[in-house]
């Protein structure tokens, strides 16, 4: 058996090659900067998404309780028994069916916000600070001392640092990637459902603004052409009022609710693609990103109003 | 089918409340709102109804999501373990060098 025997110059200059080797593998397994680009693009625009059309459905509840006590005090009892009455203000938009599509719209905002995390660097400081840390306590090791320079700690240290970077990145990638992938069909089914109750005309929401909403403006609209004094009309048009500042968010916020909606379940296709393959076009991350400011100016302007 | 009634009675709804606004009659505005109110009582059970299902379907998704949010928070958590980890290994190196200071000085 022949044993060959090696210099330690050798020996470093192998380790060197092999780290610049590993280096570059595990390079080619994080995220590239446009991937991360298009994560936190499209996690920007879940999170507003998410927490627009939460608030707003709590403006509606809002909305309704009040819209029903001033229909109740210009024409007294309901005339129908189905609908929202002195016990009853918030029918339509009760505690549990806001809380259910809250939390469904506040899921979609914190998936959002998950994934901002996973691709935001944080570590880098951190790295640095542990790196330094190694090298000091390397340094204090009489025999660490005696044959290393402080060039080669430093470089240990910058090795550590490097490895250690990358080494989040793979990992960062992976959990991206898995993420990403488990939760498409979670986060398909929910714009589905939004997409679907938000819809101007035809979703639930929007309905149930309108019988709310109809009543109001019609018992308004009697004491405003029966009403003999400046009060009673005074009342009237004060209903009318309120009756057109949640009719605004019936034909503006829904609409861009839905747009939106419709708009993330494309781009969470595309996002699912993009963080599996670089070059692919991040067209519809854009153009959810676009829907999800256009809800929130919407929103900024009928609730300044 | 469903999706229909909903908007018929909409249209209903949309079309009487318009005439209780241009109607000047008194009479014929009360027998309008009292019609109209009948047709928004319709429409509520028919939202009713949609809205029962659909709670359950929201209820399923989120549930579904919200194990994957967990699961990022995890692997975020992970992620900030690296540096520590190394700070770790550091502070072993610091107890190392104690010791064998104290061995070389026994």
């Amino acid at each position: 058996m022949v044993t060959t025997k090696t210099s330690p110059h050798a020996a470093r200059r192998r380790i060197a090659v092999s780290l610049a080797v590993a280096l570059l593998l595990l390079t080619g397994c994080a995220l590239s900067t446009k991937q991360k680009a298009a994560v936190s693009q499209f996690s920007d625009s879940a999170a507003t998404l998410g927490d627009v059309t939460s608030s707003q459905l709590k403006a509606m509840r809002d909305g309704t309780v009040e819209m029903t006590k001033q229909r109740l005090l210009l024409a007294g009892r309901s005339r129908d028994p189905k609908l929202g009455d002195q016990a009853s203000l918030d029918r339509g938009f009760e505690v549990s069916r806001v809380e259910t599509v809250t939390s469904a719209a506040q899921a979609l905002a914190a998936y959002g916000k998950s994934l901002a995390a996973l691709v935001t660097d944080s570590q880098s400081a951190e790295l640095q600070a542990a790196s330094r840390e190694l090298v000091a306590s390397l340094g204090r090791v009489p025999e660490a001392k005696e044959k290393l320079s402080d060039k080669q700690l430093e470089a240990i240290g910058t090795v550590v640092q490097e490895v250690g970077g990358l080494w989040i990145e793979v990992k960062r990638k992976e959990a991206v990637t898995t993420i990403v992938r488990e939760s498409r069909p979670a986060i398909d089914r929910l714009c589905d459902l939004l997409a679907r109750d938000f819809a101007p005309g035809t979703g639930w929401v929007a309905l149930q603004l309108q019988v709310i909403e109809d009543p109001l403006i019609a018992e308004a609209t009697n004491v405003l052409y029966d009403g003999r004094s400046y009060d009673e009309r005074k009342r009237a048009s004060d209903a009318i009022e309120l009756v057109h500042g949640n009719r605004m968010r019936r034909t503006e916020v829904l609409k861009r609710v839905t747009d939106a909606a419709t708009a993330m379940k494309k781009a969470n296709e595309a996002l699912a693609q993009a963080v599996e393959d670089s070059t692919w076009s991040a067209q519809d991350i854009q153009a959810f990103a676009e829907r999800a400011q256009s809800l929130r100016a919407a929103v900024k302007i009928i609730t300044t109003k | 089918m469903a999706n229909t009634l909903g908007e018929e009675l909409s249209a209903s709804l949309t079309n009487i409340t318009a005439l209780i606004l241009k109607t000047e009659s008194k009479s014929e505005r009360t027998r309008l709102t009292r019609q109209q109110a009948q047709i928004a009582g319709q429409l509520q059970v028919f939202i009713d109804q949609v809205v029962d299902e659909s709670l359950a379907e929201y209820r399923a998704a989120s549930n579904a999501l919200n194990a994957a949010n967990a699961e990022a928070q995890k692997a975020k958590a992970n992620l900030d373990r690296v540096a520590a980890t190394i700070k770790k290994f550091a502070a072993a190196i610091d107890k190392l060098a104690a010791l064998a200071a104290k061995v070389a000085a026994a």
